[in-house]
């Protein structure tokens, strides 16, 4: 019987690919399999357009302990027997449609991605990115998608201890919630997401399952049909409970921790439920499984076979324990107050099967649901970039010496970099008793429980410089999460990576994806940070309109003692500060894609650059003076240029600048060009310091090979002075808080 | 000191408390689960914060409810000391062990950030260390810290010297602006008519390292640990 | 789709009138209630043992001047559909008095 258009268009499914199914399963696929190949084979769960790019990545690593893809999150040695777990997921689509519990379920999500492995979830961090905040709409958006973040991450005591905010026109009707969670785990307790052992049980816990999120993979996620999208798939709006997932964390982690011997397996369900966490755990264990949907616990009554399949109800795992500790597993989940259901057991077939009431409604190969077809495309690079790119700054006029104070006081007040303390204030960033350094800093800083060490977690990405060049904005990227966890004092070692991009199928968007990955690829290779773990959300559109391309990057950096750890803020006076990397003088081109060009002239456009080994020379240098010392605060240069650093610097230290050095050539590259690669750091004066700080740092510096230039130095009380820019810390202060 | 730490579903303070008062003070500590009913045995009860069953209906209204509430109750009327932070101030306030309510903060929205709290007065063993109108520096987190109460109760509380900390600025004056949640005359914490039972919504657990931003909340813990078992006495 | 009962005592006269509507918010039947469900399971706990279900909602009083009932009637249900319930997850209903 020839499937119609409808049914196919359900399931996100082309002719071409349902052609290939029917001749790989040798017949037409049931009802129930149609739903279940849709969602296994759509670019959410089965990353058919992405997949072929990801060889690119440097993946392994004598720390790494998980194959990349192949687990939950990624799991990296940090040393006396722990390790960290990671991985960031997008929740885009949801976030569209429904701000608040779209944002709070993404949070769900991930958290289960990582206690998941076995771990005890110790941070989240959220990559975010709206249209600009003063159309209501694009509020609205924000407001629900920092509340929903907010609600559920407190709730469930794990601390939201950073991430970015960054508007742009591009993202209007298309915000990103990108959320990051990292967990730790005793090494030899990880866990993995495999079914094995014939007859061994799977146990479902947690939530009751609803007609929640039907489709959410192959529909909202897979595809863009811009404005019927929202309407129709408005039933997939899925609630969160973030205090069932309280307690399922809880259990699972009791579980993982004390009784990892009464299980094999353990896999959350989330896009495509149940369909993806059963066949995925067999594909790992190289085992069939046989559910029966009877035993399915249920929210509403009268759900077809289909629907429990496809539900994407929320705070539900997947338990495969051994046999004989089935009694055991389901009596911790009681304690927990959980439902714990036998609903099937694993085979020692290649196929799941699944029963309702004892009658088959799917047989499902596991190695053709978990082997999509997968498109490798030829991109093209998009046309508007030509003339973008071959746009000068230097036919701009400088800015005037004048006007460089008022300059400033924009900028810091531009919502790109002002303060984002209105939003870290609504989420718990303490709780858990290891926060060093909370949101605000250039990455936040966590104590190793148990332990003197630290790490530091950070995203970023800055997307105009993406959308300029995607290969270097995706290095970029990454140069400048590195360039952030080494200004806490910390050594990057790996990178969680989440793709948010436009429709593939557009060869212009491929080619930004391809690209973006080619530069992420290489900076990781250049700093040794390979990618442990990783997400896609494509299909980001509105109005046929692609977002920015935007990569963003989890970085994750060690340090062995955390109270040694680096402040981002002037801490001494009498400090002298210098700038390490890219020299004072610059030419105009490095304000192309800058946030003053974007303010001041209202263009963006350019062409930006990355030197990725002088990148690496800088944080060698950073790390090195640090070790020995000699450092006392660290703060990179990012949007908004060198005047913006300093004024943040100053700001979050509460202690003026008295600038020394001679701002020549162009003033407003000099001052707010946002050339790559600089960190500005204080030493201890001299005279305080045997020795001299001062001619160690130079020395340092010219061994490794990095140029260096005295800033000026921290002065007590309010001045701040730079160049021709003459003010005071409080106006400074009032225009960097003035948003949210 | 041997101290038991309530847990109820939801709850996530408890290992914030179990560390201040394991790790730091070097004191017993256990958590037990709500479902626990004998609390013999124990020097000392804390019901730490968290969102004990997701803070649905209204915060703290269903964890009263939790098996462990009535051996609460028992433990704080034989006068044991019995501390209440963040969601467990609001579960003793749904029991009536405490009196007043905390509602939604005044902005709306949550609110983590640290707080400098005035010694009011008040005879407690959880603050016997910390002399009347000293300040210390101690975060708050909560939706729901608003403090409300009639103005008799409010009157009441004053005249009795039940209100133990106040909401103020680094200099110790008490003002609107350092107010963060909208409570009732700054109140961030209260005690029983007897003293022995303190509810408070700012964390002391949070306040237990230099590394983690300060240590002004052990002087909560010393207090009872090195003071507040004299007064208990008889 | 949202229900509308108006329940006008008498006929609205020819100035404003001051009207009083009672509005209920409620998630849609198949949404997930997760305060709903956590009460119920309390409510069990409690010894009520024919409890075979809780949704929660939400309960508004709008006080409101309006020409006529009509008038009332069609603002109140923007104010619904615009504000006080999120008509992605949410339903509602709302009786209008007189005050």
């Amino acid at each position: 019987m020839p499937v119609d258009q409808e049914a196919l268009d359900a399931v996100a499914l082309s002719r071409e690919e349902y052609a290939v199914l029917v001749q790989r399963l040798g017949r037409e696929p049931l009802e129930v399999e149609l739903g279940m190949f849709g969602s296994l084979w759509s670019e959410h769960c089965g990353y058919k357009n992405s997949r072929p790019l990801f060889s690119y990545f440097p993946t392994g690593g004598d720390q790494i302990l998980t194959k990349v893809g192949a687990e939950n999150a990624g799991a990296i040695d940090i040393g006396d027997g722990r390790c960290v777990v990671m991985k960031v997921e997008s929740h885009n689509h949801p976030s569209a449609i429904e701000p608040h519990e779209g944002a709070a379920t993404g949070v769900g999500g991930i958290v289960r991605d990582i206690f998941a492995m076995g771990a005890y979830p110790v941070a989240i961090l959220d990559s975010l990115r709206f249209g600009p905040p003063d159309d209501p709409q694009n509020r609205y958006l924000f407001d629900g998608v920092v509340g929903g973040i907010g609600g559920y991450g407190n709730c469930l005591g794990i601390p939201t201890v950073g991430g970015e905010i960054f508007f742009a026109e591009a993202y209007n009707g298309n915000p990103l919630v990108n959320a990051m969670c990292v967990g730790i785990a005793e090494t030899a307790k990880l866990l993995s997401a495999r079914a094995t052992g014939e007859g061994n049980p799977l146990l479902l816990v947690g939530a009751d399952t609803g007609r929640d999120g039907i489709h959410g993979a192959s529909g909202l996620a897979s595809r863009t049909d811009p404005e019927a999208r929202f309407e129709e798939m408005r039933p997939a709006v899925q609630v969160g409970n973030p205090f069932m997932e309280k307690l399922l964390m809880e259990a699972c982690f009791e579980l993982a921790s004390e009784h990892r011997d009464w299980i094999v397996g353990l896999q959350d369900l989330g896009a495509a439920g149940l369909t993806s966490s059963v066949v995925e755990c067999c594909a790992k264990g190289d085992s069939g499984a046989v559910l029966e949907l009877a035993k399915v616990p249920r929210r509403e009554e009268g759900m077809r076979p289909y629907e429990i399949m496809l539900s994407e109800s929320q705070e539900r795992m997947l338990v495969i324990a051994k046999r004989e500790h089935v009694d055991d597993v389901a009596a911790l989940f009681r304690r927990w107050e959980l439902h714990c259901e036998e609903i099937g057991q694993v085979t020692g077939g290649d196929e799941v099967v699944i029963l309702d009431s004892g009658h088959e409604v799917a047989r499902v190969p596991v190695q053709i649901a978990t082997d999509p077809p997968q498109y490798r495309r030829r991109g093209v690079r998009p046309a508007e970039l030509l003339e973008l790119n071959q746009f000068n700054p230097a036919s701009l006029p400088d800015l005037a010496p004048a006007d460089a104070t008022a300059t400033l006081l924009r900028l810091l007040a531009r919502p790109n970099i002002a303060s984002k303390r209105g939003v870290f204030r609504q989420y718990d960033h303490q709780v858990l008793n290891n926060t060093v350094v909370g949101p605000g800093g250039d990455a936040a800083v966590l104590r190793v429980p148990g332990t003197g060490r630290g790490i530091a977690i950070t995203t970023d990405c800055n997307p105009r410089l993406c959308y300029l060049d995607p290969y270097t904005g995706g290095a970029v990227a990454v140069a400048e999460a590195a360039r952030n966890v080494v200004c806490t004092g910390a050594t990057p070692v790996a990178v969680t990576d989440c793709l948010n991009f436009g429709n593939p199928e557009k060869l212009e968007v491929y080619y930004t994806l391809e690209h973006a990955i080619r530069g992420i690829a290489d900076a990781c290779a250049a700093f040794a940070t390979p990618v442990v773990s990783g997400n896609v959300s494509l299909y980001n559109e509105t109005a046929g309109r692609p977002i920015y391309p935007t990569p963003v990057i989890g970085m994750l950096g060690l340090m062995d003692d955390v109270s040694k750890h680096l402040k981002s803020a002037f801490s001494t006076p009498d400090a002298t500060a210098w700038l390490l990397g890219q020299p004072l003088r610059q030419p105009a081109a490095t304000l192309g894609g800058s946030e003053y060009l974007e303010a001041v002239h209202g263009q963006v456009a350019g062409l930006p650059t990355v030197d990725l080994s002088a990148e690496k020379r800088l944080h060698d240098l950073v790390l090195r003076a640090h070790a020995e010392g000699l450092l006392l605060s660290a703060h990179d240069c990012a949007e908004g240029g060198l005047a913006v650093a300093l004024a943040e610097k100053a700001i979050l230290g509460g202690l003026g600048f008295e600038g020394s050095a001679e701002v020549a050539g162009r003033l407003d590259a000099a001052l707010f060009g946002e050339a790559q690669g600089r960190i500005i750091v204080t030493i201890a004066p001299d005279v305080f310091r045997q020795g001299g700080g001062a001619a160690r740092l130079q020395d340092l510096a010219a061994e490794i090979g990095v140029p260096l230039t005295r800033l000026g130095k921290v002065v007590p009380g309010a001045a701040f002075s730079f160049g021709p820019i003459a003010t005071s810390i409080d106006p400074l202060r009032e225009a960097y808080e003035a948003l949210l | 000191m041997r101290f038991a730490i309530i847990r109820f579903p939801g709850t996530w303070s408890d290992r914030d408390t179990y560390h201040v008062l394991h790790n730091v003070l070097e004191q017993q500590a256990e958590i037990l689960w709500h479902r626990e009913t004998d609390l013999s045995g124990y020097d000392a009860v804390v019901l730490p914060g968290g969102f004990s069953y997701g803070d649905y209906l209204r915060c703290g209204a269903i964890a009263r409810f939790s098996p462990v509430m009535e051996a609460v109750a028992t433990f704080a009327e034989a006068g044991g000391p019995v501390i209440g932070i963040c969601n467990g101030f609001q579960v003793l306030c749904e029991s009536h062990l405490l009196p007043g309510a905390l509602i939604r903060n005044q902005s709306l929205q949550f609110r983590c950030q640290w707080t400098y709290l005035r010694r009011e007065g008040g005879e407690t063993p959880w603050a016997a260390g910390i002399s009347a109108g000293s300040v210390i520096h101690i975060p708050i987190s909560h939706g729901d810290g608003n403090y409300y109460a009639d103005d008799a109760t409010l009157d009441q509380l004053e005249a009795d010297g039940r209100v133990v900390f106040r909401y103020c600025d680094a200099a110790g004056q008490v003002t609107p602006e350092s107010n963060p949640n909208g409570s009732a005359r700054n109140i961030a914490g209260i005690i029983n008519r007897r003293g022995n039972v303190l509810g408070m919504m700012p964390h002391p657990e949070r306040a237990g390292e230099d590394l983690v931003g300060g240590t002004d909340g052990n002087r909560i813990w010393e207090s009872l640990i090195r003071e507040g078992l004299g007064l208990l006495v008889g | 789709m949202s229900k509308r009962e108006a329940k006008v005592k008498k006929e609205g006269p020819p100035t404003a009138t001051t009207f009083l509507a009672r509005v209920f918010v409620s998630l849609k039947p198949t949404v997930n209630d997760p305060e709903g469900i956590t009460i119920g399971g309390a409510l069990a706990s409690l010894g009520f043992d024919g409890v075979r279900g809780v949704r929660s909602g939400r309960y508004f009083q709008v006080t409101l001047e309006a020409s006529n009932e009509n008038a009332a009637m069609a603002q109140v249900d923007q104010m619904c559909s615009r504000l006080l319930a999120n008509p992605v997850i949410e339903t509602y209903s709302f009786e209008l008095v007189e005050a």
